[in-house]
Parts: C-alpha cells; structure tokens; sequence
C-alpha cells in the first residue's frame, strides 16, 4: 500500500486489490472528520483517491497517519453494508453470444448472475453508474468476457450488463460497451432526490432478482 | 421572480457556477467554470466578492446577445468585444446598464469569456447551475428566447479588475505521475472540450491499461492511440489508461485557453512549487471596486496606478 500525490489537489492510495480497497476506503471515510480537511474520498477498483477542494500541502501526511493510525490501532469494526435488490428481466440482445463466449447455457448464465453477490466498487462513467464487482467466490468466470469489440453509440437506460468480470446497469441512455444481459425498472439516479441523488453508492452490496417477462 | 434580461441570440455557450463539489463519488463531475480565474473576477464585479454561487454564461466561441428589461450591473471577462447599444467597451470591466438595452458579446479567443449579471437566480441542480455538457443532467439550455430571472437591483457598482495578463506563453506546468516520464512533447492540440482536450505529435509511453482508478480534472492520460488527453471539468471520473501527470491548479485555466492547432509543451513541476504558484495566482487576481473607469476610460477615486482592466 502507497500513498503518494496525485497533482496538487490529491492523493492517491493504492492497495493491491478490492478488499483493501475497501479497508482504505473506510478507514479514510471513518476519519475523514479528524483530517480536518474539507476531503472527499473516491474509490477505483484497487485504489482510493483523496481529493482536496484547492490545494493543501498537508494533504499526504495528514492520509499518511490515518492510515498508520489505522494500522497500529487495529482495524475498526467493518461497516454494515447496505444490501440492494435490483429487479431484471433476463432477456438483453447480448443474452445468447455473453453465454456462449462464456461456454455456458443461457439459463446457466442467468443463475449465475442471479446468484452472485455484488458489491459496489466505484461509481462513474455516468451519474449514477456502479461498478458491481463479484463478493466472495465467483459464481461464473466473469473475468473471462472482454468488452465488446464494438462499443455502442447508445444503450437504453436500465440495460443491465456485463463485460471484464464486472456487471452493472445503466442510469440513462448513454453510450456503452459491456454485453447487455437484461432489463432492470429500478431507477439508479434522480437529481430530486436531493439527499441521496444516486440509488448506489460504493461498498454497497447488490443482489439481482429475476421477475418473469 | 423577474426577467432581467432576454437572450435574443446565442452560439456556443452554457450556464456555469463554481461547480457541483463532493459528488463526483456518485458519479457526477464537478462541471462549473473551465476558466476559473476568469469566471470568479466576473462574479466579484457583479457581487462585490467572489462567490462560486453567481451564474455566468461561459461563452465558448461566437457571439451572445442579450435584451435587458431592467437596470443592472453586467460583467464580461475573457478575451471579447462588448458592445452597449452598438457603443464599444472592453472586456474586464462591470457595466451598469439601463433597462431596454441591447448587449452583445463577441468571442474573440482563446478561451471561455464569462457574462454575470448582477440578480441572476439559475434554477440549481444538485446545489450547482452548472451544466455538464456530458450527462447533460443539469443546466439551463441558452437559446434565443430564454428569460434570465432573479430579483432585480441587487447589483453593485461597477468596477475594473487587474490581472498579470492571461500568461498565454511558456510550458503547461504538471505535477508528473507514477514512474512514468512526463512526456514533455511539444504537443499540437488536436481538440478541446469542456470534457477533454486531445493532444497528438509528442511521444508517449503508453503501456497498456491498468485497474480503472479515480481520477482528478487536469488528469493527462496517455491512451494506447499515443495522444494525450487533458481531462476537463465535464471529463470522466475513472479511468484505466496511465496517467502521466495532473496539470497543477494555477495553470488549469490555461488549459481552456488552448486552441486546435497550437502547439505546448508540459514542464514537470513539483508538488511544493505547484502550490506556491497557486498561491501566487490566488493573490494576482484582484477586483477593484467601486466605478473606477469613466466612459471616456478616465480613472476616477483611489485607484492604483497599476489597475487596468485587461483586455
């Protein structure tokens, strides 16, 4: 694990992987009051990001001793994560050629997902938009499907997908690349909902239940 | 609620404020200004203070036209001719107008020019006025026709900034990345965007990509095509190709200075200098108020011998 500045507004952590990740991430948020910096704390798939409203020079050791504060205290109990079920119909256009890249059924594929607990691992892309990573033991071999070669111009909103060991559902109409796998109502993100714009937010758990067509 | 003003035409041009801070963790960039020093010296010369809260129109390219109902003062600050009922001014400067005149603001480049008026309430959004010209979740759409509404005669008096010149010249100033080289070109500006500004020419090690990673506005990264791109504040919030340096904070209104065409050059800058040169800009930028210029340019009141409103 190193911290070390990313231009003169951050700072960037990186762990080797999702679950120290996600031991950083927390234990920045868990102490972000005691930085006594006006700081946000962002999550990537193995890195957490500190960023500064302008810059600070006191950014880097102030995470630097959290973290070593951290470690010599020992591990604060793990947040609960918030638990979400999210609604799909399983019948996306890329249903059949996602099952066959991954030499499985399409009703072996459909299970799998279903099966599979998700977590949250960063938001981006688009407001709203969750990088779902697998929880424990994978139930497929996720990792195995790429992107798509071609991406396309536009994806409907509530598509939900898969692509580079990684699901997800899409916010809005916008453009994408990942294998599209079925159809979800939920409603990801709504800026009128002022106090919580964005259904998902990172460390969340997401499980998805099939509902018939 | 009142209109203060109509627009009667407008080209390239969105509503901007300081921007929608803290929430780029749910995936929503921070849009706002992409020239930020010019932007707050607009907000001060219609408020009296900077204030990230003040909408302006951040013009981009062409021309903007506006009819006034009622008397206010309005600020242009950026690189533009601005004409009051056809009589000529320059930019910089805070003009009280009339009820029933007619503005028009030229862009004359490079970079964004900013209109504040003085009362203007945008409808917010997630806190902000700011449109993100890529989600497109927020923003006012400027057209001919839009009413610009607030509370009228709540303006201040006008008055004339200063600013060292906008430093069009020497290398953009970055604070370099992992272990990578900052691959210091020159660079010729292929495209530019509130979401990003491309650069080709130069050479770039990039190898491959990595885990997808948080990232910062001004971000360059090194995609596999061998261009670089300057990430911008309507650019994405994660991203998997290396990263070869972040742009430090004083020279990020630069970066939406430049045109397709032009050639840079980055300079690597360490974390400590990044921050004395933005202190130093911080200072530099400077308001004086009230009224200091008389229509015939002549100086009036305690002004300092160095004020003059830049161009």
């Amino acid at each position: 694990m190193t911290a070390q500045w990313f231009g003169d507004r951050a700072v960037l952590v990186s762990t080797d992987g999702p679950d120290a990740r996600e031991r950083v991430a927390q234990t920045l948020e868990h102490q972000r009051e005691s930085l006594g910096i006006d700081l946000l704390v962002r999550r990537g798939l193995h890195d957490v990001l500190v960023e500064a409203p302008a810059p600070d020079l006191r950014l880097l050791d102030a995470v630097r001793e959290a973290l070593a504060r951290q470690s010599s205290e020992g591990t604060q109990r793990p947040v609960q994560p918030r638990e979400h079920h999210i609604d799909v119909r399983y019948e996306g256009e890329d249903l059949a050629s996602a099952s066959a890249a991954l030499g499985v059924e399409v009703t072996a594929l459909v299970e799998a997902h279903r099966r599979q607990v998700w977590r949250v691992a960063m938001l981006g892309f688009a407001p709203g938009f969750g990088y779902l990573e697998p929880v424990g033991d994978p139930t497929l071999e996720w990792s195995a499907l790429d992107r798509l070669a071609a991406p396309r111009a536009r994806v409907p909103r509530g598509s939900v997908a898969v692509a580079a060991g990684m699901s997800a559902v899409y916010p809005q109409d916008m453009p994408g690349g990942w294998h599209l796998i079925g159809v979800s109502t939920v409603v990801l993100f709504d800026p009128e909902r002022s106090a919580q714009p964005s259904l998902l937010a990172a460390g969340d758990l997401v499980r998805f239940v099939e509902v018939e067509s | 609620m009142t209109a203060i003003a109509t627009v009667t035409h407008v080209d390239l041009a969105t509503v901007q404020d300081g921007g929608r801070r803290g929430l780029a963790g749910i995936g929503v960039p921070i849009s706002g200004a992409w020239h930020r020093s010019r932007y707050l010296v607009a907000t001060n010369l219609v408020r009296g203070a900077e204030d990230p809260r003040q909408p302006a129109v951040e013009l981009l390219a062409g021309s903007m036209e506006l009819h006034f109902h009622l008397p206010t003062t309005v600020a242009v600050v950026g690189p533009a001719q601005v004409t009051v009922d056809g009589l000529p001014f320059g930019a910089g400067v805070g003009l009280a107008v009339t009820a029933d005149v007619r503005v028009v603001v030229d862009h004359r480049g490079p970079g964004p020019v900013y209109l504040a008026i003085a009362g203007w309430e945008a409808p917010l959004v997630l806190g902000s006025a700011a449109t993100d010209t890529f989600s497109g979740i927020a923003g006012t759409s400027l057209r001919s026709g839009v009413a610009l509404t607030g509370v009228a005669g709540s303006g201040c008096s006008a008055g004339a900034f200063l600013r060292q010149g906008d430093d069009a010249g020497g290398p953009l100033r970055v604070v370099p990345c992992e272990d990578v080289p900052l691959p210091v070109g020159p660079w010729r500006v292929q495209s530019t965007a509130r979401s990003g500004t491309r650069m080709v020419g130069g050479a770039a090690s990039s190898s491959g990509s990595r885990p997808s990673r948080p990232v910062v506005v001004g971000a360059i990264q090194a995609a596999p095509s061998g261009e670089l791109i300057i990430l911008g504040p309507d650019g994405g919030l994660t991203g998997g190709y290396p990263i070869v340096g972040v742009v430090c904070s004083a020279d990020l209104p630069r970066v939406s200075e430049l045109e397709p065409g032009e050639e840079i050059s980055l300079q690597p800058m360490d974390v400590p200098a990044a921050m004395q040169a933005f202190a130093v800009a911080e200072r530099e930028r400077r308001v004086v108020h009230p009224g200091v210029l008389g229509r015939d340019g002549s100086r009036r009141g305690s002004v300092p011998d160095d004020v003059a409103p830049a161009k």
